[in-house]
């Protein structure tokens, strides 16, 4: 369903900022988030006291508003906000939070953030921890041995290749401009790019998924700050804004396997972002979508309009997905190159691509989605700058 | 509630425990809401259908087909190491109308096929009895 544009004409996003992105920092998520925060408060020239609403992108973050307001000295809140879904959706909700809260004059500047020591607090962030953590999944799949996500997503990407002829090679070919942007990108754990043979050469983990199939886990965090837009003062970077943005939920994360159709994720329900924000899906500039494995990226491409349903393998072969296509996809490396941070990394990374100052610069980048995947729960954002 | 021997359970232990009763006695059931005969699956407290508490746990003639699968070789859990590799699958379940998750046994790998014909067949494994599915002979 589409957010009222009221809503979102309300806040820009006025500043960004990331940790550094590691495979073990030996910091935990609270000194990451924080790193992430000052990072994203600098970036926008605002004294952190000015903060008058916190959202957290994820309620596993032990980060909570609180914590935030006692290390930066905040005397007062007005707004805060948590959200309890697990993956890419929570972070687009958390910039129309941010967007809502202002609109309704509870707060003026609101930072988002996400952040996980996934290797350096192993036992808190073991991304097998959701899964087993839920009851339904602990009963009744983990005695099958369906689990954990590799699984799950390696069934998602078989009925694909059953039911529409998609080869492991469209998946190789996301891994490799994964892999090639992160090469690019002063901030991302993995530097080495890798060739499609290299791909073929990775051992399964769960057919027809393999390593680089599958998403990193990783220390890192970011933040973004979105304020009230026109405000009368000067941020010190061009405000970017979200244009369009739609957010949808189907039930329930125990549910999963019994989703009818394994070829159709969420995002299909959320396309009325392009509507609501009066543009096509060719008129978009780049991609930033989330990317726990290759073939969840491959099933939005489809379901957020850039190809009909069933024709991804042909996009991938005619079109790309990497930095010399038309519409790049994921400049900075993604969740499967670049960082973990259920993307809060991607909405950071579209924010730089508009403004001009990314790594890996997408060419006259004017406009950009964010494709925020949690299977049964969605978000998409449109971003312009303005 | 308790068991007999006193342990407490959890809601969802509780209401998931008529399966795991039936698979030990070679059965394979699923709860059905006595007031509109709605199947509830995974089993919750209300029908989602009526919110009705009552269930009645209808007995399945085991018969189902593939709907997708993976191959795993990778050791995710420790105590199936020993059977490696798995095949964990989701099927249907035709005269419920349900989608479960199981693994398969008795099938190579290329044998496999979308919409493949199995049964079930029940194997102890570990501590309890499990409903898996191979091929329908």
């Amino acid at each position: 369903m589409a957010i009222p544009q009221r809503i979102l004409d309300a806040g820009s996003i006025v500043g960004v900022g990331e940790s550094r992105h590691v495979k073990r920092s030996g910091k935990s998520t609270n000194e990451l988030l924080i790193e992430a925060c000052k990072n994203a408060m600098d970036d926008a020239g605002i004294d952190p006291k000015e903060i008058d609403g916190v959202i957290v992108a994820d309620e596993r973050v032990s980060f909570k508003p609180h914590k935030f307001e006692i290390e930066f000295g905040l005397k007062q809140r007005r707004f805060h906000a948590m959200s309890p879904w697990y993956g890419g959706c929570n972070q687009g909700w958390s910039i129309t939070m941010a967007c809502m809260a202002i609109a309704e004059g509870l707060a003026n500047n609101v930072i988002c953030y996400m952040g996980r020591a996934s290797v350096t607090e192993r036992e808190n962030w073991d991304p097998r921890k959701v899964h087993a953590d839920d009851p339904y999944k602990s009963l009744m799949e983990v005695p099958f041995g369906w689990f954990p996500q590799p699984v799950y997503f390696a069934t998602y990407a078989r009925r694909h290749m059953i039911e529409y002829g998609t080869k492991e090679e469209h998946l190789g070919k996301i891994a490799v401009a994964m892999r090639l942007h992160a090469s690019k990108n002063s901030n991302a754990v993995v530097r080495d790019a890798i060739t499609l043979g290299d791909y073929f050469a990775s051992p399964y983990v769960a057919e027809p998924l393999r390593r680089p199939d599958c998403c990193l886990i990783n220390d890192g965090a970011a933040a973004v700050v979105v304020s009230r837009r026109n405000s009368e003062r000067d941020f010190r970077k061009e405000p970017i804004r979200v244009i369009g943005a739609s957010e949808a939920h189907e039930p329930g994360l125990t549910h999963w396997p019994q989703r009818a159709k394994y070829t159709e994720t969420t995002a299909g329900l959320t396309t009325d972002a392009f509507a609501a924000a009066g543009i096509r899906q060719d008129e978009i500039d780049f991609a930033v979508i989330y990317d726990c494995f290759t073939s969840t990226l491959m099933l939005q491409i489809e379901d957020l309009g850039f190809c009909k349903k069933g024709e991804v393998g042909d996009y991938i072969d005619s079109v790309g997905v990497d930095i010399n296509s038309k519409m790049p996809i994921n400049p900075h490396g993604g969740l499967l190159a670049q960082s973990y941070v259920q993307g809060m990394n991607h909405i950071v990374e579209a924010v730089r691509q508009l403004r001009g100052e990314a790594d890996l610069q997408v060419e006259g980048a004017n406009l950009g989605v964010y494709s925020g995947f949690g299977d049964t729960d969605h978000s998409t954002l449109i971003l312009a700058k303005g | 509630m308790t068991t007999s021997q006193g342990a407490f359970l959890t809601l969802e232990q509780r209401l998931v425990k008529p399966f795991w009763d039936a698979a030990a006695n070679g059965s394979l059931s699923f709860p059905r809401c006595t007031e509109c005969q709605t199947f509830n699956w995974y089993p919750t407290l209300l029908c989602h259908n009526c919110y009705n508490k009552e269930r009645e746990w209808v007995p399945s003639n085991g018969k189902a087909t593939i709907y997708s699968w993976s191959v795993v070789a990778f050791p995710f859990l420790p105590e199936l190491s020993d059977q490696l590799p798995i095949i964990p699958a989701s099927i249907d379940v035709m005269d419920v109308g349900i989608r479960m998750v199981t693994r398969l046994v008795n099938v190579a790998a290329g044998e496999l096929r979308p919409g493949m014909p199995i049964e079930v067949t029940f194997r102890e494994v570990g501590d309890r009895i499990l409903p898996l599915f191979q091929p329908t002979l």
